[in-house]
C-alpha cells in the first residue's frame, strides 16, 4: 500500500523538482548585481517595452477576431464546420517556426499578398508590425478555442429568455451571454496574452532578429545567447518567466471554482 | 587513407589508433561553414568509423554553448575573434587557420541593376540585410566595410533586418525580401543565379579568418586532433576553397 503511494507521488515530485531545479539554476547563474545591471541595459528595457506593447496589441486583435468567431462556433451550425474548426486549431499544434515560414512565404515581397501590401506602403516583413502579426496569429487560435468552450458552457436559454423580454439578439449576446461567460473569457484572454508574450518562432521568421527593432523578450534571449551575452539573456528569460508565472496564476484564480449565484438562488429556501 | 597518412601521418595515426569503433565526436561549427565541413565530415567518418555530431549555429551561439555545457571536442569558428576568447579562457588549444570569409555584396535578381558597388548600398529606398556584428563574423566585416568604404549612416538607415547566420542573410536576398546584403561568397553559391555577387575591394576590410581548435573538454582528444588535422590538410583547405572560403 505504501509502495503504491510512493509510486503515485514519485512522478509528481520528480516533475516539480525538475521544473524548480531548472528555474533555480537559471536564477543562480546571475548574481543580483548582474541582474540589476542587465535589467538596466537599454536593450533589456527595449525588449520589455516592445514585448508588452506588441503582445497587448496582438491580444486586442486576437480578441477582436476571436470572440465573434468563438461565438459562431459555439452557437451556429454550418456546412464544413468540423473542417473549419480543425483549420482554426492548426496554429496551436503547428510549430511556430513552421507557421512563421508559411507567413514569410505568404507575405514576402515577391509573393502576391506581400507584394500587394508593399505596393500600398504596408511593410509587415522585418518590422514591429510583423511581430504583432506573428503574435496575433498564435494568440488567436488559443483565444478562439478557450472562448468557444466558455461560451458553449453558457445555457443558450438565458439569451432566449432575454429575447422574449424584448432584447434584440445582438444585445442579448452582449449583455447576457458574454457576461455569463466572463470568467472563462478572461482566462482565454490571459492565456492568449501569455502565448503572445512568449512567441518566438513565427516572429523570428516574419520580423527577423534585429536588435532594438524587432527585439522582443524571447528574441533578446536568442540574440544574446547568439552573441555570448548570457547575462542579458538570463535576465530577459527571468522576466519572461516572472510574467508567465503571474499570468498562469491569474488563469488559476479566474478559473477557480466559485459558488454559482444562479444555482444558489435556485437552491435557496424561501424565507418565511 | 594511404595518402592521408603520408600527409600528416603521426597525428592521424595516433588518432585512429586511439579511436574506438563508433566513437562520437561533438563538433561545434559556425553555421556558414557547413558547405565545407559536410564533405570533410563524411570523409572522416568513412575513413575512421567514428561518428561526428556537428552542431551548426552562429559562432557567438556555439561559443555560449561550449562555455555553458562544458562539453564538446572540436570548435570551428567563423572568425578568430571568437576562438581567441575560448583560447584566452584556457578552453581551446591547437588553433589552426582553415580559410577566410571573403566578403561580397549579394544582390537579389530584382535589384541587380541598382547595386554595382558599396556606394550604392546607401541609395535611398534600398532594403538591406546585414549580419549582427555581435553574433557572426560577417556582421563585424560589414561594419568594417561601411566604415572604410561606404556611408555608414545611409547604409544603416537602409538596413531593415539583421541576421545571426550567413544562411539567413542569403535566404533574405534569394527570396527577394531584401535587395542586397553584405555576405560571404560561400553563402551565395548554393543559391546560384538568384543571388548576383558584387565584389568588395580587398582594401575595404580585413577578411575574418576561419579557425578550428581542440576543446579542453574533449572526451577523445586524439580523434578530435585527427579531425582538426584533416580540416587543416591540403584536402581540407581545398574543400574550404571549393565552398568559397578562399582568397579571391
Amino acid at each position: 500500500m505504501r509502495g503504491l503511494a510512493i509510486l503515485l507521488w514519485a512522478p509528481l515530485v520528480l516533475i516539480v523538482a525538475t521544473i524548480l531545479g531548472a528555474l533555480v539554476s537559471l536564477a543562480s547563474q546571475l548574481p543580483l548585481s548582474g541582474l540589476a545591471e542587465a535589467l538596466a541595459a537599454e536593450e533589456t528595457r527595449f525588449a520589455i517595452a516592445l514585448s508588452l506593447r506588441s503582445s497587448l496589441i496582438a491580444l486586442a486583435l486576437a480578441l477582436l477576431l476571436g470572440l465573434p468567431t468563438a461565438w459562431l462556433l459555439a452557437r451556429r451550425r454550418f456546412f464544413g464546420k468540423a473542417v473549419v474548426e480543425t483549420v482554426l486549431d492548426l496554429p496551436m499544434v503547428t510549430p511556430p517556426l513552421v507557421a512563421g515560414i508559411g507567413l514569410l512565404f505568404l507575405l514576402g515581397r515577391e509573393a502576391p499578398v506581400g507584394g500587394a501590401l508593399a505596393g500600398l506602403g504596408i511593410e509587415i516583413l522585418f518590422s514591429p508590425a510583423g511581430v504583432i502579426l506573428a503574435q496575433t496569429y498564435i494568440a488567436s487560435s488559443v483565444v478562439i478555442r478557450s472562448a468557444r468552450a466558455a461560451i458553449g458552457a453558457v445555457d443558450p436559454d438565458y439569451a432566449a429568455n432575454a429575447a422574449t423580454l424584448g432584447l434584440p439578439p445582438f444585445w442579448a449576446t452582449l449583455l447576457v451571454e458574454l457576461p455569463m461567460a466572463g470568467r472563462g473569457l478572461m482566462a482565454a484572454a490571459v492565456l492568449g496574452w501569455a502565448r503572445a508574450l512568449g512567441e518566438f518562432g513565427a516572429t523570428l521568421m516574419l520580423a527577423g532578429a534585429t536588435r532594438m527593432r524587432t527585439e522582443t523578450l524571447p528574441m533578446a534571449v536568442y540574440l544574446n545567447i547568439a552573441s555570448g551575452r548570457t547575462d542579458i539573456a538570463i535576465a530577459c528569460a527571468l522576466i519572461l518567466l516572472a510574467l508567465a508565472f503571474a499570468l498562469l496564476l491569474a488563469i488559476r484564480l479566474l478559473t477557480a471554482d466559485r459558488p454559482d449565484p444562479m444555482t444558489e438562488a435556485r437552491h435557496a429556501r424561501p424565507q418565511a | 587513407m594511404m595518402r592521408l597518412s603520408l600527409v600528416f601521418g603521426p597525428v592521424l595515426s595516433l588518432g585512429l589508433a586511439a579511436a574506438a569503433p563508433a566513437e562520437t565526436l561533438h563538433v561545434y561549427s559556425g553555421a556558414g561553414l557547413r558547405p565545407a565541413i559536410e564533405p570533410l565530415a563524411d570523409a572522416f567518418e568513412a575513413r575512421t568509423g567514428a561518428k561526428l555530431a556537428i552542431e551548426y549555429a552562429g559562432t557567438g551561439q556555439i561559443l555560449a554553448r561550449a562555455r555553458t555545457t562544458g562539453r564538446g571536442d572540436v570548435f570551428i569558428a567563423g572568425t578568430r575573434f571568437f576562438s581567441d576568447q575560448l583560447e584566452a579562457e584556457g578552453r581551446l588549444s591547437g588553433v589552426v587557420a582553415l580559410g577566410i570569409h571573403g566578403a561580397a555584396i549579394g544582390v537579389s535578381q530584382a535589384a541587380a541593376d541598382r547595386v554595382t558597388g558599396i556606394a550604392d548600398l546607401g541609395r535611398p529606398g534600398l532594403r538591406l540585410a546585414l549580419g549582427d556584428p555581435q553574433a557572426m563574423a560577417l556582421g563585424r566585416t560589414a561594419d568594417e566595410i561601411m566604415a572604410r568604404c561606404g556611408d555608414p549612416e545611409a547604409i544603416r538607415t537602409n538596413t531593415v533586418v539583421r541576421a545571426t547566420t550567413l544562411q539567413q542573410l542569403a535566404m533574405y536576398v534569394a527570396s527577394g525580401d531584401v535587395d542586397a546584403a553584405i555576405l560571404a561568397r560561400s553563402a551565395a553559391l548554393p543559391h546560384g543565379a538568384r543571388i548576383a555577387l558584387v565584389p568588395v575591394p580587398a582594401e575595404c576590410y580585413s577578411a575574418e579568418e576561419i579557425t578550428a581548435g581542440l576543446l579542453k573538454s574533449a572526451d577523445a582528444p586524439d580523434l578530435a586532433a585527427a579531425f582538426i588535422a584533416l580540416l587543416a590538410s591540403p584536402e581540407g583547405r581545398a574543400a574550404f576553397e571549393a565552398a568559397g572560403f578562399g582568397a579571391e
